[in-house]
């Protein structure tokens, strides 16, 4: 039994090898006439030029594209609100936002009012504004999902305040002539302009919910109050009396998704790819 | 990552430094007082000196109290009047020499110096005249009397 199962075995193997065989030789020619004959008429195909093969064997380039989400983040300035603890004359709202343009752009902008009230022996001095402040940011976080939200970032801002102030009253006290003089100050409008910039980061705290800090260099470019009257605060931009500010800001926001942005990765990859050819040239 | 502790304790400080509050320190003089220093001219305005007169007496014409009475002086500040545009001031040198007599006119403005330090009534000089007994000339340097401490007119002196 067992020798007809082995024979039968060795029969089916001997059978798979020669077909195997026969098919890595190629037929034999058939036995005919083989001599180069000359032909009348040329019947051979116009020829196309050859390819190379590495060119064939790519498949059809596709640029690659990633979508991600784009909105509105909307976030309450939080510090101003400390500010009011160490300078209590000062009642500061400021509300931040900013959308996402680009790859690492994002749109920012500011809103605020302030209110600032101030009594002593020697003056009394009341005045509100409003301000904004436009500008940009620079993300330059390198992030692993394309999806994420959070951001390290680099601004720049022009700002534009508002401000009507008046000192109801004030007294000078002279020694020597042993006078005092009582006097007011009308009411006052004046406008400023600066230029601001910022460096900070919003994380991402729970979905669409933020926690930010930010430190600003504010740089006053321009204020139009009386040269004997400045005022105690310039609404955004701070102390009445200095060209220049440092200040920071911690901002709770939500984001608010509202549109969907298309990015061309490949483009980008081939900016990179020819960026680094040019560094490796260079060197 | 070493200097971050330290970037960390600037932030913080500019921070502090941001939200001081301005209405508690008056960094500031708030003397707008009229600054006035004494000039030696020997040969003729080539050699100019600061000089010392020993007995210097000062005070204002239709005030009591003296500002300088018989002290060594090279220079004095003079308050000019805040309820009028215009003062005298009675000035003498020397217990031997002949006192002369200082006029100012002025406009007055009432000017914010800081939010600690409040209002102060600053000057805009007009016109300075002297009477001519000790002193040989007068020159001024500044009109505008602020709180800058300024030097705001020589007084020269030929002796």
């Amino acid at each position: 039994m067992i020798r007809t199962f082995l024979y039968s075995l060795s029969i089916s193997l001997a059978g798979l090898l020669t077909q195997a065989a026969q098919a890595q030789v190629k037929p034999a020619p058939a036995a005919r006439d083989t001599s180069i004959k000359r032909t009348t008429t040329d019947t051979s195909a116009p020829r196309k030029p050859v390819k190379a093969t590495s060119e064939v064997l790519q498949p059809p380039r596709k640029d690659s594209f990633y979508i991600t989400g784009g909105g509105l983040r909307l976030g309450l300035d939080i510090s101003r609100f400390a500010i009011h603890a160490f300078q209590p004359y000062r009642t500061d709202i400021a509300i931040q936002g900013d959308v996402r343009l680009g790859r690492k752009i994002y749109a920012a902008a500011e809103v605020g009012f302030n209110r600032t009230s101030h009594s002593d022996s020697s003056y009394t001095y009341k005045g509100n504004g409003v301000y904004t402040t436009l500008g940009f940011d620079y993300d330059f976080l390198k992030k692993k999902d394309p999806n994420e939200k959070n951001m390290v970032y680099l601004g720049v801002r022009y700002g534009f305040a508002r401000n009507s102030y008046e000192a109801p009253n004030y007294l000078i006290k002279n020694g020597y002539w042993d006078v005092e003089t009582p006097g007011s100050f009308p009411k006052t409008n004046m406008v400023a302009h600066w230029i601001e910039l910022t460096f900070g980061m919003r994380v991402e705290a729970l979905p669409n919910f933020f926690l930010g800090w930010a430190v600003r260099e504010k740089i006053l470019l321009s204020k139009n109050s009386p040269d004997n009257f400045d005022p105690l605060v310039i609404p955004g931009f701070g102390s009445g009396s200095k060209s220049s500010q440092f200040d920071l800001t911690y901002t709770v926001s939500y984001y608010i998704p509202l549109y969907k942005l298309k990015f061309n990765e490949t483009k980008r990859m081939e900016k990179l790819k020819r960026k680094e050819e040019k560094k490796k040239l260079h060197q | 990552m070493k200097y971050i502790s330290g970037i960390i304790a600037i932030l913080l400080l500019s921070v502090f430094a941001a939200c001081e509050d301005e209405t508690k320190t008056c960094d500031s003089t708030l003397l707008s007082d009229l600054g006035m220093n004494f000039k030696k001219d020997t040969l003729q305005g080539f050699l100019v000196k600061d000089t010392i007169w020993p007995k210097v007496t000062l005070y204002a014409i239709g005030n009591d109290s003296v500002l300088i009475r018989r002290q060594p002086r090279s220079s004095a500040f003079m308050p000019l009047d805040p309820l009028h545009d215009t003062c005298r001031f009675y000035l003498q040198l020397d217990s031997i020499a002949t006192p002369d007599t200082l006029t100012f006119r002025y406009k007055r403005v009432p000017s914010f110096v800081s939010p600690g330090c409040g209002f102060a009534t600053f000057f805009s000089l007009d016109t300075v005249i002297t009477t001519y007994n000790t002193i040989d000339s007068i020159h001024i340097n500044n009109r505008e009397v602020n709180s800058s401490n300024d030097t705001h007119i020589s007084l020269f002196f030929i002796y």
